[in-house]
């Protein structure tokens, strides 16, 4: 064999370096598609627990304000800060100018009117903070200027309250 | 050099037929696995990854007329640990890692567990896979626990009844046990309505025990549980008890109860007991007073059935609002047994309205003895007593009226005036209701709708049965009026502004012994107002107070309770006088 009929019997260059070429592509491929397969996987991991955490924090706001609005702490809250329910209401019939009852001081042993809870509730985990309340009165109450003079209503007799 | 040219040749034509040999090995096996045995081989493979998981129904809430939750499921916790793997832990710290030894760990943990902390040790040693340290914690201590990111420290979610509002309308909500099972009330009478049907998925896991993502399948759809609306107002309804726990406290009661009935349909309000049950922890409550004695408890209802009697004898047309009796104190009959009233006065010439105002037995017998009795069993049957009521509660009682075959001579008469047969607080508190809606009793309605992603799966059907003609209806309501404008201890449940009517009672009590009537009573008030046109039915019973001889203890709650209502329900105060009619005679 002479020296020509041995360099065509070479394997081309570029015929071995296309396999070679085609399968470190698809390596490369490959390791792209896992890279961004496992980024994908993380992030959907840390969105679950994302979730799962807000969901959480969703159930202990959520039993907070049962807590908070329930009657009992209501009640409670109520009468702490000085306030009496009044079993002897008197109606005024606008129409007429007719006052109906007889107006009495809140005075619950009267009447069986009872202020302070009485009814258990042993799901009451969280009760209104009445000293943050005291100390800062204005706290979640928004204040509104009220425009205007007083508002008469058409029968000219009972000024109406200027509570929107 | 022929043979020199062949080898190269030879050597390349067998590194062929190799090649080809193992390419046609590889070849039949990939064919083998991937086609011929794929599916066995897949099934096993599947097998070893897959897992089945059950996914929890929710199961619905309870809600009042107003759409407020009495009942609603939320998640507890229960905190494990693994003690096989209990060790120091690294933690980082300002971006310092520092490790944290078992016992600083189990500090941390008994801190917030609210745990003493020897227990906590206790829990983490020996090589288990699994100790428990805590069951059912909230979800603020789980979030805690689950920032402390110990990786031997793992969180069950369990589902977990949330009844926000306590003991407001416990009694009638019920309750269910650890592990969701209802037990009582309406949880237990509904749980076809609040209970969901469990779902399944399956998912694949690798080898190291990882939820593979994305692999979930959902095989089987989880269906929520329905929500009961019910027509209670969970305002009133706390208001209510509060006025009764003051009354068992203040009068040293067994019980009391209170009912509201909104007299135009037929609506349940208000169902109120005392002593009540704490739904979130019943074991808190005795079991006697765990149950509700509204639709369970039946007693001899007394003088309150005095109304009902008075009204069956003006529809039957043997008295009207003049007819004249003389009530004396007592009356001896032909057997020779009495009828006695209450205290002792001269010979009164009353009408039937002062009959009611002055609560005569004497004058009750002679009012309405004579009217036939099967007549006037009819008409008690159609009054609602002697069978359950159609809220069907429960452990409902139906009372005890035996049929009128039955009746003695005595039994004939003491049914007159609420003794010889027993009747529930829902039975009197519905006949009142027939009596103020112009002689159309309603069923009673406690639940309004059951709900399932806001389309009604099931709604009350109530019936209606006229007991009474709405004259005689009118005409009842206008004597019991006299009772609360001119009564005696009637005259207590007087409300400024509004009209009442309404009926005392004074049950005297079987004594335990079954010897006769005890020293105990039954007191009630069973009331409506405004008088003129009646919208609501308030009805309160209170148990064996201490040392009650009349039912003067029985009318401020009354009195109470209907001024909540009418104020609640914006009721315009009254404009007109009661009717004239007499209550004595010249």
């Amino acid at each position: 064999m002479n020296k020509q009929q041995a360099r065509a019997l070479r394997p081309k260059t570029l015929v071995i370096l296309m396999p070679i070429l085609g399968i470190s592509l698809v390596l490369a491929l490959q390791l792209m598609l896992s890279n961004a397969l496992a980024s994908g996987a993380h992030q959907l991991v840390d969105l679950k627990n994302q979730s799962e955490q807000l969901n959480t924090d969703v159930q202990i706001l959520s039993e907070e304000v049962d807590s908070l609005s329930s009657q009992q702490n209501l009640a409670e809250a109520a009468q702490q800060l000085g306030m009496v329910s009044n079993a002897n209401p008197v109606f005024l019939n606008l129409e007429t100018d007719r006052v109906y009852g007889q107006p009495k001081p809140a005075i619950s042993e009267e009447n069986l009117r009872v202020s302070g809870n009485l009814i258990s509730n042993t799901a009451m985990t969280t009760v209104t903070d009445l000293a943050s309340l005291v100390q800062n009165p204005t706290v979640g109450v928004a204040t509104v200027e009220i425009s205007g003079g007083e508002v008469i209503l058409s029968s000219a007799m009972i000024p109406a309250s200027p509570t929107r | 050099m022929g043979s020199h040219e062949a080898e190269p040749k030879n050597r390349l034509r067998f590194i062929a037929l190799l090649l080809s040999a193992i390419v046609g090995i590889v070849g039949f096996r990939l064919v083998e696995f991937q086609v011929v045995n794929a599916d066995d081989i897949n099934e096993i493979s599947y097998a070893k990854r897959e897992v089945q998981r059950t996914i929890e129904s929710e199961r619905g809430s309870i809600l009042d007329a107003n759409g407020e939750v009495l009942a609603r499921t939320i998640y507890r916790y229960d905190i494990n640990a693994a003690p096989n793997r209990v060790g120091p832990v690294f933690r980082n710290v300002e971006g310092v890692s520092i490790e944290l030894s078992v016992g600083d760990i189990a500090q941390e943990l008994a801190q917030i567990l609210d745990m003493d902390v020897n227990e906590v040790f206790q829990a983490l040693s020996g090589d288990s896979n699994y100790a428990n340290l805590k069951k059912r914690v909230s979800a603020g201590v789980f979030q805690q626990i689950e920032a402390l990111n110990i990786p031997w420290i793992y969180e069950d979610e369990i589902s977990y009844r949330l009844y926000p509002s306590g003991a407001v309308a416990g009694n009638v909500v019920g309750f269910v046990d650890v592990d969701g099972y209802p037990l009582a009330g309406l949880e237990r009478q509904y749980n076809t309505c609040l209970a969901g049907v469990d779902g399944q998925e399956t998912f694949e896991r690798s080898a190291q025990g990882m939820k593979i993502p994305s692999s979930a399948q959902l095989i089987k759809p989880p269906v929520e549980g329905g929500d009961l609306n019910l027509t209670i107002d969970s305002d009133l309804q706390y208001f209510s008890q509060q006025v009764l726990a003051d009354v068992v406290t203040d009068q040293n009661a067994e019980y009391a109860v209170a009912v509201v009935v909104e007299a135009e349909t037929g609506k349940l309000l208000v169902a109120a007991e005392a002593p009540s049950v704490d739904p979130n922890d019943p074991s808190l409550t005795p079991s006697q007073h765990r149950q509700s004695k509204i639709f369970q408890n039946a007693y001899e209802p007394g003088s309150t059935m005095k109304s009902i009697t008075t009204a069956i004898s003006l529809d039957v047309g043997d008295s009207n609002a003049y007819t004249q009796i003389v009530a004396e104190d007592t009356m001896r009959l032909p057997w020779g047994d009495t009828i006695d009233d209450s205290f002792n006065h001269d010979p009164r010439n009353l009408t039937p309205a002062g009959v009611l105002m002055i609560s005569s037995n004497v004058g009750i017998t002679k009012l309405a003895g004579d009217i036939d009795r099967s007549t006037r069993y009819d008409y008690l049957l159609d009054f609602g007593f002697g069978e359950q009521s159609a809220v069907n509660f429960e452990g409902e009682s139906s009372g005890l009226l035996r049929p009128a075959s039955q009746w003695d001579g005595m039994t004939n008469l003491t049914t007159l005036f609420g003794q010889g047969l027993a009747v529930t607080p829902i039975q009197m508190a519905y006949a009142y209701q027939a009596i103020a809606n112009d002689g159309l009793r309603l069923d009673p309605v406690l639940v309004e709708s059951c709900t399932r992603n806001g389309e009604p799966t099931m709604v009350p059907n109530q019936q209606s049965y006229r007991v009474l003609q709405a004259d005689t209806a009118r005409l009842t309501v206008d004597m019991m009026e006299k009772v609360v404008e001119l009564g005696g201890v009637g005259s207590t449940a007087q409300i400024p502004g509004y009209r009442v009517a309404g009926k005392t009672g004074t049950a005297q009590i079987q004594s335990d012994d079954g010897s006769g009537y005890g020293d105990k009573f039954a007191i009630s008030f069973f009331g409506m107002a405004p008088a003129e046109d009646p919208k609501y039915v308030v009805a309160v019973m209170v148990y064996k107070p201490e040392g009650a001889i009349n039912s003067s203890g029985a009318t401020p709650p009354f009195k109470s309770i209907m001024s909540q209502v009418l104020r609640h329900y914006r009721v315009p105060p009254s404009t007109t006088p009661s009717a004239n009619i007499p209550t004595e005679w010249e």
